[in-house]
């Protein structure tokens, strides 16, 4: 995103939109600190420049990644926004089978942003853990090497506003990935959002569920829950 | 794509916050999800939702009118409808489940309580997904009071500064709590955003005492 000079008066309006604070007036202009923006557009589709001043650019790879990543009105694979379809279709897909569990780091989440740099301090702890990355995730989609956790270097210094690395672990394997991404946290300069996903047993209960309060991994109480009505028409 | 799994706030708070969310997946049935996802809008409409929302073609509710919204949903959307009531939650699981339009449909909420409100239709939790908290420079983080409203939009659109911005307005009596709730609910085009709990939200901080 770029502010056009010429139309901007410096009325700041547009600087609370801005999700990591790039925004900043000086000298009466706004000025977008290029290597903060991610380009997710949001200081645009809230319309509250009077001038019309702030402008989206054609981006070229790498910075394309930043609104790829970041952009909600974002298509990947079919899919709007930046995300997969994950354990929201299990229920069709069977991606998430007994015996496996998936798990997600949702690196900048929320609201902090991150490099790629920091991300794949993240793809190479998964790595070394046996996880399998999932196959229709754009951030899959980055790394070279699966077995090491390597992103596309051209890419490393791109930020966005989050970028989500999704891979499945066997159950066994749950504890000491979840143990293994906290124990990396303190390596990063941003935050990330922990997820795991498990198909429920016929009881209701639920195995990873099971596995972290033995574990004592404290999860919140609110969590997305499919409640079985996919299926393909008979 | 975890956007409605990171809502922050206490469990009083989160009682009365349900996000229901349908898609199809592809490769299976997005082919002819469009018709689906409209009579999933329109059965939602008698129970009362304070938000619906798709991000393909149109928006959520704030911005864009009911009809609108339904009217444009079409193959491949993916469909929000949020309840601020247990009742109205169940009604429409009750209704999805009659109407078994096959498409997959995912509760944001209060896991044990989604699950029983499941179990009163004869619906059973197939899988969780569940959220271990934040992790990191925790420090970078805006205020746990401004986080209980930013984490509605897990996109990240509605920023701290924004919710302190509102407050101020409320303090000055300049707009009432649910103005500055629909305000910032205008950027969450996805339809996550619960205005109702917004407004409580809003007006609880606004009532605390100024730093
Ligand atoms: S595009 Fe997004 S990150 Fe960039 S200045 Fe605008 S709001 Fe900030
Ligand atoms: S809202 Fe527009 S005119 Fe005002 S500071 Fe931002 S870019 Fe400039």
């Amino acid at each position: 995103m770029i502010v056009d000079a010429e139309k901007c008066v410096g009325c700041g309006m547009c600087r609370i939109y801005c999700p990591v604070s790039a925004i900043q007036v000086v000298n009466k202009k706004a000025v977008i600190d290029q290597d903060l923006c991610t380009e997710c557009a949001n200081c645009q589709r809230a319309k509250v420049c009077p001038r019309d001043a702030l402008q989206k650019v054609p981006l070229t790879w790498p910075r394309v990644v930043r609104s790829q990543m970041s952009d909600v009105t974002t298509v990947y694979r079919g899919v709007n926004g930046r995300g997969t379809e994950e354990m929201k279709t299990n229920d069709v897909t069977g991606r998430f089978k007994k015996g496996y569990a998936g798990i997600a780091v949702e690196m900048g989440r929320p609201q902090v942003s991150s490099t790629l740099r920091d991300l794949e301090k993240m793809t190479k702890v998964f790595a070394q853990h046996g996880a399998e990355f999932e196959d229709c995730n754009p951030i899959t989609s980055y790394i070279v090497d699966r077995s090491t956790g390597k992103i596309d270097p051209s890419i490393l210094d791109e930020r966005v506003i989050s970028g989500i690395i999704e891979v499945t672990v066997p159950i066994d394997r749950l504890q000491e990935n979840v143990e293994a991404l906290i124990a990396a946290a303190d390596q990063l300069d941003t935050v990330f959002s922990l997820d795991v996903v498990c198909v429920n047993n016929e009881d209701g209960t639920n195995d990873a569920r099971e596995i972290l309060d033995k574990a004592g991994i404290w999860y919140r109480p609110n969590g997305k829950n499919n409640v079985g009505l996919g299926h393909v028409d008979k | 794509m975890s956007h409605t799994l990171h809502r922050e706030g206490s469990v009083e708070s989160l009682k009365n916050d349900f996000v229901v969310l349908t898609m199809a997946a592809q490769g299976h049935n997005v082919e002819g999800s469009g018709p689906k996802f409209r009579r999933y809008f329109e059965l939602a409409r008698q129970f009362h939702p304070v938000n619906i929302g798709e991000n393909k073609n149109t928006g959520a509710l704030p911005a864009f009118d009911y009809d609108t919204i339904v009217n444009k949903t079409d193959d491949g959307c993916v469909c929000l409808v949020v309840f601020d009531d247990e009742k109205n939650l169940i009604g429409f699981l009750q209704a999805l489940k009659k109407e078994d339009l096959g498409m997959s449909v995912v509760v944001s909420g209060l896991m044990d309580e989604v699950a029983a409100c499941c179990e009163q239709v004869g619906l059973k939790v197939h899988t969780v997904n569940m959220s271990l908290g934040v992790f990191g420079k925790r420090e970078k983080l805006v205020g746990d009071k401004e986080r209980e409203i930013t984490t509605m939009c897990g996109h990240g659109m509605i920023t701290g500064e924004m919710v302190l911005y509102h407050v101020n307005r409320i303090r000055k009596g300049l707009e009432t709590a649910e103005q500055a709730s629909e305000s910032v609910c205008k950027l969450c085009i996805c339809g996550a955003f619960n205005p109702a709990r917004g407004a409580k939200l809003f007006q609880a901080m606004a009532d605390a005492p100024a730093d």
